[in-house]
């Protein structure tokens, strides 16, 4: 330290008589040339003169991270009339590797002239608990990290060491200190992997207590309080926090001299302020996770005590004017995990997502409070919407086990607002547009007859008379024409039908005579029974008959030349017995069965 | 010929009734040209109450209803008026008005074209009409069947069939024709949604899913009953079941 002192007091002294000497110099100074990884270091350039200067170009500080600057202060001094100046630039850097390092020359220019600074090296050594010792210091660094020892540590306390996922646990960082931290800061956070942590308040002032540990008495101080939600299962680890603190501490110094031991003494400062840093012993979480039988459908994560609280600012409202959905949750839990419960409205209703405010307050140090959604529903359609139930599900951390909180349903009567019902823009072509614009046409006044209602002629009986009739009329016809036909029509289908009988009752008569003996007669009817059957059969007119026509008919009728022959020679002896002399009665009945064979056999060919 | 014959047998009866009637009419038409629509309304609604209609008194009740801004009443009336006179065009032109009030747009499933023809076709004609044109087809069938019996050259006869095939192929279509066109008549199967929003639901209960919303003023086939819920149709083959309460068949 002294030698420290000394190195600046003969640098200054230097910088001093170069001022002095010239009119403006330019030095660089560095505030420490040996230095840890991790430890900072201000590099000043300044300039001395009586004027100023410009077009400062510092060195690169490519080894260093710059942490500040360039910072320029300006001071201006006049002594008898006279004005000198000095500017100074500094910064702030942090080695980024450990080695020797060189910082090369600021230029400046001043008075015409361009200056420069000389070359710094700066050695920079990997971090030990301590440094800052100067030269010839080097040794004390064991010492005083022995000489702290246990007087200054850091513990973390938690409330709890098994949770579940999403339980509050609270971690307190705690410094226990028997000597004097002049002042500290947090190097290095703790990152906490793994859970979801709320900074809990703690005094800004530090609140020293006193704690026995191990027969020592302690002060004690929080410094952090985390409250800590676990975000998933299984063994965490609340990973250990840095603290540099400034101790103070007394340097011993070996020598004997008289003038160190004088200084020794508390009251000369002979008590060093040194850099030391503590850290803490991680801690470990088990964190089991949330039990999953019975998880409510629409489980979020939401871990804690609950409430739930609903209210729909009016239940009346016209189209195209909005109310608003105000769900407020309050407990204590992961609050600002919560996420907002679904809500589904019909959708007559458009519905915003919500709008959400926090209003956090920590029942001790557990993290608690009230989060609020506001949805903004804005109904498009006048009637009775409603804005069914819905659930917000949650794992109650006293009860241990699920609990799902439900709203009330809400109605909501929505009056037609004035303006124009929006027309949904899909579907509309550009004609309708224009068609939305134009007025309906003009009421029918021509043609208003009017007709009873729901009947028509279709179905109704004077339908079916109507449509039956013309059946049953042709029906009628059929059967006249064909009677018609009976009585006037067909002369030639009449005979045949009629030839056998005709012709039976003339064999009838026939049979009469030959009982009566009356040869002529009988043979007369027999040849007329003969020439009628032949003439009605085949529809030939007594006045056409004779053999030869009868010939051609009853051939072209495929009558076999036989019975022909037979017919033919009947007729024949029939004329030629008629006026022959008389023959015997035997004679005539067989010729009277003969042309009864003979008739029937025709009947047979030509029916 | 033959349908004034009918409409002297048909309305005979009514005649006098319907003097009454059609001074109503003539009434509230004028009620409607000095602007009071509901009177007019009001009116015309009475005329129909008393058992009369046609497609000029449902049209200009539409109109009253729109001018009222009554859109889902008036809908109903031009959709009743197009029931009776369905290719009216005063009453197209209004009822496509009206249908551009109307909330949702429904975008209509395309149909078979040769299933549109025939609807079209089946529409051209109110059933009354239908059945006079199958009546007149059969006589001329008959006739022709007759003519097939009676004469006697081959040409005539062939010509005589050949009507007589014609009007009987006639008469079947326009009775399938007017069957159809009355049975449309007759049995509502169109409604339209008179509660300015329904939720139309899975199943003929309270308790089931919403399946969708719609509004006031759209038209939807009804397809089925159930107690008090209706199974309906949107043009564009949604289904679902309402209220009865909510719709009113055309």
């Amino acid at each position: 330290m002294f030698g420290k002192f000394v190195t600046y007091l003969v640098l200054s002294l230097l910088i001093y008589g170069r001022a002095l000497g010239q009119d403006g110099s330019f030095a660089a100074t560095v505030d420490k040339d040996k230095l840890t990884l991790g430890d900072q270091l201000e590099i000043t350039f300044s300039l001395n003169g009586t004027g100023s200067g410009n077009g400062f170009q510092p060195p690169s500080f490519n080894d260093f991270l710059t942490l500040s600057g360039p910072n320029q202060s300006t001071n201006m001094q006049f002594i008898n009339g006279s004005m000198s100046s000095s500017v100074s630039y500094s910064y702030i850097l942090q080695p980024r590797a450990e080695g020797k390092f060189t910082i090369g020359p600021a230029f400046i220019n001043y008075g015409g002239k361009k200056l420069q600074t000389q070359p710094i090296t700066i050695v920079v050594t990997k971090g030990a608990p301590q440094q800052a010792q100067q030269k010839g210091g080097s040794s004390n660094n064991q010492d005083i990290s022995k000489q702290i020892g246990d007087d200054l540590f850091l513990k973390v306390s938690v409330d709890k060491t098994h949770a579940v996922q999403g339980e509050q646990i609270t971690a307190t960082y705690k410094i226990y200190t028997r000597i004097n931290v002049v002042n500290y800061t947090l190097s290095k956070v703790p990152s906490l992997t793994g859970f979801w942590s709320e900074d809990l308040e703690v005094p800004k002032q530090i609140q020293l207590t006193n704690e026995t540990v191990n027969g020592k008495q302690y002060r004690v101080g929080v410094l952090k309080k985390v409250a800590l939600f676990p975000q998933r299962s299984g063994t965490l680890e609340i990973d250990p926090m840095e603290v540099t603190c400034v101790v103070q501490v007394q340097t011993r110094r070996r020598s004997n001299d008289i003038f160190d031991q004088f200084f020794n003494d508390p009251f000369f400062g002979n008590v060093s302020n040194i850099n030391y840093k503590v850290r803490n012993e991680s801690v470990k979480i088990s964190v089991s996770p949330l039990p999953a039988a019975d998880v409510p459908a629409n489980f979020n994560g939401a871990v804690g005590v609950f409430t739930m609280n609903t209210w729909l600012d009016k239940q009346q409202t016209k189209t195209n004017e909005p109310v608003t959905l105000k769900v407020k949750i309050s407990g204590r839990g992961n609050l600002k995990l919560l996420e907002a419960p679904g809500i589904t409205v019909s959708p007559d209703i458009e519905k915003y997502d919500p709008k959400i405010s926090d209003n956090i307050a920590n029942q001790g140090d557990l993290v608690g409070g009230s989060r609020t959604f506001e949805y903004l529903m804005i109904p498009r359609h006048p009637g009775q919407q409603k804005i069914p139930a819905f659930t917000f599900p949650y794992y109650d951390i006293e009860k241990k086990k699920y609990v799902s909180l439900t709203s009330p349903e809400f109605q909501l009567d929505v009056q037609k607002g004035n303006e124009l019902v929006t027309t949904g823009a899909t579907g509309i072509s550009k004609e309708d547009i224009k068609l939305l614009g134009e007025d309906i046409r003009f009421i029918k006044s021509e043609n208003l007859s009017l007709s009873p209602r729901g009947e028509s002629f279709f179905a109704s009986p004077a339908f079916f008379v109507l449509s039956v009739s013309p059946l049953v009329a042709f029906v009628g016809f059929v059967f006249y024409t064909r009677r018609r036909e009976k009585v006037l029509g067909d002369i030639v289908g009449l005979r045949n039908r009629r030839a056998r009988k005709m012709a039976q009752q003339r064999l009838a008569i026939a049979r009469k005579f030959l009982h009566a003996q009356k040869k002529e007669e009988f043979y007369t009817e027999i040849s007329r029974a003969l020439w009628g059957y032949i003439g009605d059969k085949l529809g030939i007119s007594p006045a056409d008959l004779s053999t030869d026509s009868v010939r051609s008919a009853l051939t072209a009728r495929g009558v076999s030349e036989e019975s022909l022959t037979k017919f033919l020679s009947t007729i024949e002896q029939c004329e030629f017995a008629r006026f022959a002399p008389s023959s015997d009665s035997l004679k005539l009945d067989a010729f009277y069965t003969e042309t009864l064979e003979l008739i029937s056999g025709l009947e047979d060919h030509l029916s | 010929m033959s349908k004034l014959w009918f409409a002297l047998l048909v309305l005979l009866p009514f005649a006098a009734m319907g003097q009454e009637a059609s001074l109503q009419f003539e009434q509230a038409n004028g009620l409607y040209r000095s602007g009071s629509y509901e009177k007019a309304a009001e009116l015309y609604e009475q005329i129909l109450k008393n058992g009369y209609e046609s497609p000029a008194l449902y049209y200009n009740l539409g109109n009253a209803y729109f001018k009222v801004q009554n859109i889902p009443a008036a809908i109903l009336s031009y959709e009743r008026a197009k029931r009776l006179a369905p290719h009216d065009e005063d009453i197209l032109y209004n009822l496509r008005l009206a249908n551009l009030r109307v909330v949702d747009k429904i975008e209509p499933l395309p149909q078979l074209f040769v299933f549109e023809w025939w609807g079209s076709f089946v529409t051209l004609l109110p059933s009354a009409r239908w059945s006079i044109v199958g009546i007149v087809a059969l006589w001329l069938a008959v006739i022709g069947g007759a003519m097939y019996w009676v004469v006697r050259g081959e040409l005539a006869r062939r010509i005589a069939f050949l009507i007589s095939a014609m009007m009987l192929i006639l008469t079947s279509v326009a009775f399938v024709s007017g069957m159809q066109r009355y049975h449309a008549e007759q049995n509502a199967a169109s409604a339209i949604v008179f509660a300015q929003s329904v939720s139309v639901k899975s199943a003929p209960d309270a308790q089931s899913t919403d399946l969708f919303v719609i509004h006031e003023g759209v038209k939807v086939d009804v397809l089925d009953t159930v107690g008090d819920w209706k199974k309906v149709r949107l043009a564009d083959g949604k289904e679902g079941w309402v209220m009865i309460s909510s719709i009113q068949l055309i």
